[in-house]
């Protein structure tokens, strides 16, 4: 989560005090991701410290002290937002694991593991859409939020139905032969 | 939303089936249909229509085609008298039969044969009342007047031509001489060449026909006593002989539509019946919207009616346009006039009304059966496909050739006649009985047999094989197909098995791979290989 | 009292060899106002739920109740009755009868019911007016979206005051957002007091049912619980990365 890049998309509207700055992200993305203030203010130093930012230079560490986006602040907020993040390699994904995993744990029902989770994330996604009928009726960050969330949800849901249907396939059916060669994706490395 | 939904209409009737509106409704979305697929019905639309014009056409030349021999020669009158040109007694002879014999008053006409010079031919000098009393079917005016008193004369067209005279001539017959005042024709016998003068005007009379409505118990009660005069009764010339195998051409030709119509009606059922397949699928929609089966059967069965009526419409217009253009012809073939608009119109309304009986019958089994096909069959698009009638194919193609054979051996229609056997409606209608039987039992053999053979000439059309009835019956019992590409889908019991006994081995390419078990021995092999397997077998991130 | 109940229902196909269980003592009810979502990999069931609740074929076994009425013993017409008045069907597809504009395809029910011509179809009228699809009210269905397609449907099957919605993935073959139009629409009629039952594979859209049900081999393998105290989603720790 790019905190200091939204930050500086911030800062580029004009300057900003630093809890301002706090409010203003929480409310943009429907407080859905507090953050707190040492972190905002750590954040600051950090952009201060890299040339992205300048602050008024009155007082450090102070409520007073108001920042200002750089040129070249404003040239990497640039190229952040025209840059697609880097999404080649799987994160290591808890639930992925766990199924994978759960398919030759002796005395373990992997289809049951799959259900279980399957109930648990439509439970999850009833309770978002019951927001975005609510609150988010008038919000549109929110909105876009819980939609993102909604389809996170959705994919996992359907990657968990892939998995249920191609492990019960896989049982009904004699192994087929591997192919000849499969490009070695899985080894860029690990996304943190 | 609005409260349009929320409020309950008023329901027609307790029994609630919908009534009038529903089925208002259907006929109407049936209606639609039949626009919507014009060039679908256009096959059998077009049957019908030439069923029906081709009958209409038939029906009016067989009616008017034949010949009424004896209104020719004695017109409207029931009872003839000939008596010889050469009796004394002529008028008084005529007032005893008037007075004996007769109800009402006598025509009399009074008949000289004349010689044509330079031929053998003869010409007929005739003196009759024009506006007489039972001559009318006999004679006619063509152009011109009829000729009043001596001096005058009308000629027919033949005759005419034969003296080379016109209007206004003055002819010279027998020293006598006489203007030509118009055209006449014996319109019962167009072939019928003669020359009318006014009544009386005949000097020698070769006979005199005395026409009359003859008083029955005197008529006949007379026995073979002579007649005054030494008249003879007038014999009539053969008329339709009321032999049991005989029957009215008008009624020939209804009975020959009536098989055209049966095989029509095949054709439409098959018609209906791929109809009804394409519609299936709106139909069970129809039924999930709760229409019930009745209503069901009658979006086919409007549709047939439909269908019937558009083809019976064209087929009376093609029909009747036919019959004016080719009545002219007709009548210079039979030699009598024919009046376009004399029709036999019963049996006309009759071929027209068994043409929509046959559509909408055609379309009666269609519309049950699409009622009775299960609405998540019909919903899938699967329903079973019809049987092939292959069962009859031996028994019709025989009847079909025996039928044939019989129609070749009776002759047909071109050796009963008598007049020389000319074919079509000019011929007489007399019968033997032999051969008629013979045509009739083709007729019925021909029918069957074609009836039979239908189907199957149709089947192949429907594009549905035997070979696909017994998989498509199974089918269409069962819910929508799976895509699941499992064979025999694995119960929950089975699929239980899987992980417990499962192992992997390891695909050093793949992430794994799929166990090696097999349904028929579930326990043994996976358990024996489960402790060695399950070191070797890691994964890897 | 439940408006659709399900009591230990069993469906099988064919014979023998090829027997196909589709349900096996399958157990549900839906009370008036809410809305089930039914989920499940294909085969598990779901269509022939929905056919056998809404009478469009019967069970092998078990006993189905619409609005306290059994359907076991009713007659076919009684059964078209009941689908006139109470229940609503949605396919996925091909809802709507060709050859009629949309308000008379709304307005069919009623008119099947015996209700005169023009009462239904100012009923039918209203209905769409409600959908904001007034003006499409006379176009034939060949000349509509998708997305209109199936909210006429759903104006079809909610005409009359029916109390039973049954829907087969009604947006399957639409976008996303003509899809989200269309659930809303549903969650909207529930609320107003009909009950629905919807199978669908798309987690989103079983999302907005008050419960959701899972079936597998024609069975029930679990359904979701109403949560019990108010959402507490954004008061745990961030969710970033």
């Amino acid at each position: 989560m790019s905190v200091p890049h939204a930050l500086l998309a911030l800062l580029s509207e004009g300057p900003k005090y630093g809890l301002q700055l706090r409010e203003e992200f929480e409310a943009r993305t429907g407080e859905v991701w507090p953050l707190n203030v040492g972190q905002v203010y750590k954040t600051l130093q950090r952009l201060e410290r890299d040339g992205l930012a300048e602050s008024d230079g009155i007082a450090d560490d102070g409520p007073q002290k108001r920042f200002r986006i750089t040129a070249s602040g404003a040239a990497e907020l640039a190229v952040w937002l025209r840059t697609p993040p880097d999404l080649t390699s799987p994160p290591r994904d808890e639930l992925v694991m766990k199924v994978l995993v759960a398919v030759r744990v002796p005395g373990t029902d992997v289809h049951e593991v799959i259900q279980a989770h399957r109930l648990y994330l439509v439970e999850l996604m009833q309770q978002w859409t019951r927001l975005k009928d609510g609150e988010a009726r008038g919000d549109l960050g929110l909105a876009l939020v819980v939609d993102a969330e909604l389809f996170r949800l959705d994919a996992v849901t359907r990657w968990l139905d892939a998995a249920d249907a191609r492990l019960s396939r896989a049982a009904a059916e004699p192994p087929r032969p591997a192919p000849a060669a499969v490009p070695q994706l899985r080894r860029a490395g690990v996304r943190r | 939303m609005n409260t349009g939904l929320r409020e309950r209409p008023a329901r027609a009737g307790a029994v609630g089936n919908g009534g009038v509106p529903a089925r208002r409704a259907v006929i109407r979305w049936a209606w639609r249909l039949f626009r919507r697929e014009r060039r679908q019905q256009i096959l059998v639309v077009a049957l019908l229509a030439a069923a029906v014009a081709a009958t209409i056409l038939g029906v009016a030349a067989a009616a008017s085609a034949p010949a009424d021999l004896n209104a020719a020669i004695h017109g409207t009158a029931n009872g003839a008298l000939i008596l010889p040109g050469s009796d004394p007694h002529l008028a008084a002879d005529i007032a005893a039969i008037q007075q004996r014999y007769a109800v009402g008053p006598v025509d009399v006409i009074e008949n000289q044969t004349i010689a044509v010079p330079g031929s053998v031919a003869t010409l007929d000098l005739r003196a009759q009342d024009p506006y007489g009393r039972y001559g009318q079917p006999m004679l006619s005016l063509v152009s011109g007047r009829y000729p009043h008193g001596p001096g005058e004369v009308a000629v027919s067209s033949g005759a005419a031509s034969l003296f080379n005279l016109h209007i206004g001539d003055t002819w010279h017959q027998a020293g006598q001489p006489r203007r030509v005042t118009g055209l006449v024709e014996n319109p019962a016998n167009l072939r019928d060449e003669f020359a009318l003068v006014a009544p009386g005007q005949v000097r020698a009379p070769t006979q005199v026909t005395v026409l009359f409505h003859e008083n029955r118990r005197a008529f006949f009660g007379a026995g073979s006593q002579k007649f005054p005069g030494g008249a003879q009764p007038m014999r009539g010339q053969p008329t339709v002989s009321n032999g049991p195998a005989s029957l009215s051409p008008a009624a020939t030709v209804l009975v020959l539509a009536v098989f055209g119509l049966i095989f029509i009606g095949l054709v439409a059922m098959a018609g209906f019946t791929m109809m009804a397949q394409r519609r299936l699928r709106a139909l069970a929609m129809l039924a999930a919207a709760g229409a019930t089966d009745r209503n069901i059967r009658l979006v086919m069965v409007a549709t047939g009616a439909v269908v019937g009526v558009a083809g019976t419409l064209v087929g009376a217009a093609a029909g009747f346009a036919a019959w004016i253009a080719y009545a002219p012809r007709l009548q210079a073939t039979a030699g009598h006039v024919i009046d376009p608009a004399h029709l036999p119109w019963p049996v006309i309304a009759t071929a027209m009304a068994l043409a929509v009986i046959t559509a909408i019958a055609a379309a009666w089994r269609p519309a049950r059966s699409a009622a009775r096909i299960p609405v998540v069959a019909a919903l899938s698009g699967r329903p079973a496909p019809p049987k092939t009638p292959h069962r009859f194919a031996v028994p019709a193609i025989v009847l079909l050739a025996a039928g044939l054979g019989l129609l070749a051996s009776s002759g047909g229609w071109a050796e009963l006649g008598v007049n020389g056997g000319t074919l079509g409606w000019g011929a007489a209608t007399v019968y033997g009985g032999k051969d008629t039987l013979l045509l009739v039992a083709g007729i019925v053999a021909t029918a069957v047999g074609a009836l039979l053979l239908a189907p199957l000439a149709v089947a192949p059309a429907s594009g549905r094989s035997r070979a696909r009835a017994g998989r498509g019956a199974a089918r269409a019992a069962r819910p929508p197909p799976l895509p699941d590409p499992v064979r025999g889908r694995p119960r929950r019991s089975q699929l239980r098995r899987v992980p417990r006994g499962a192992h992997l081995h390891p695909g050093h390419r793949q992430l794994f791979q799929p166990p090696y078990l097999r349904r028929a021995q579930p326990r043994t092999q996976p358990a024996h290989r489960l402790p060695a397997q399950h070191h070797r077998n890691r994964l890897r991130f | 009292m439940s408006v659709l109940e399900l009591r230990g229902v069993s469906k099988t196909y064919g014979q023998g060899p090829a027997e196909v269980h589709a349900l096996a003592g399958l157990s549900l009810s839906v009370a008036a106002g809410e809305m089930v979502a039914v989920m499940g990999p294909s085969g598990s069931g779901k269509s022939t739920l929905l056919t056998i609740a809404g009478s469009l074929e019967e069970p092998t076994s078990g006993e189905v109740l619409v609005g306290g009425a059994a359907l076991s013993g009713m007659s076919r017409n009684g059964k078209a009755r009941l689908r006139r008045r109470v229940i609503g069907y949605v396919f996925q597809d091909f809802n709507l009868l060709p050859g009629l504009t949309a308000a008379e395809n709304v307005a069919l029910p009623l008119e099947l019911d015996g209700v005169a011509v023009g009462k239904a179809r100012a009923a039918g009228l209203a209905a769409l007016d409600g959908l904001g699809l007034a003006g499409r009210a006379s176009r034939f269905p060949d000349e509509l979206s998708g997305g209109e397609r199936q909210r006429v449907a759903i104006a079809r099957a909610l005409v009359g005051a029916r109390q039973l919605l049954l829907a087969d993935e009604p947006s399957g073959a639409l976008d996303s957002v003509n899809a989200e139009d269309v659930v809303r629409l549903l969650h909207e009629a529930c609320q107003r007091g009909v009950a629905a039952v919807v199978v669908t594979h798309n987690a989103q859209l079983a999302a907005w049912a008050g419960r959701v049900v899972f079936l597998r081999d024609g069975q029930v393998t679990g359904q979701t619980t109403p949560p019990t105290g108010p959402e507490s989603l954004l008061a745990g720790p961030g969710q970033g990365r």
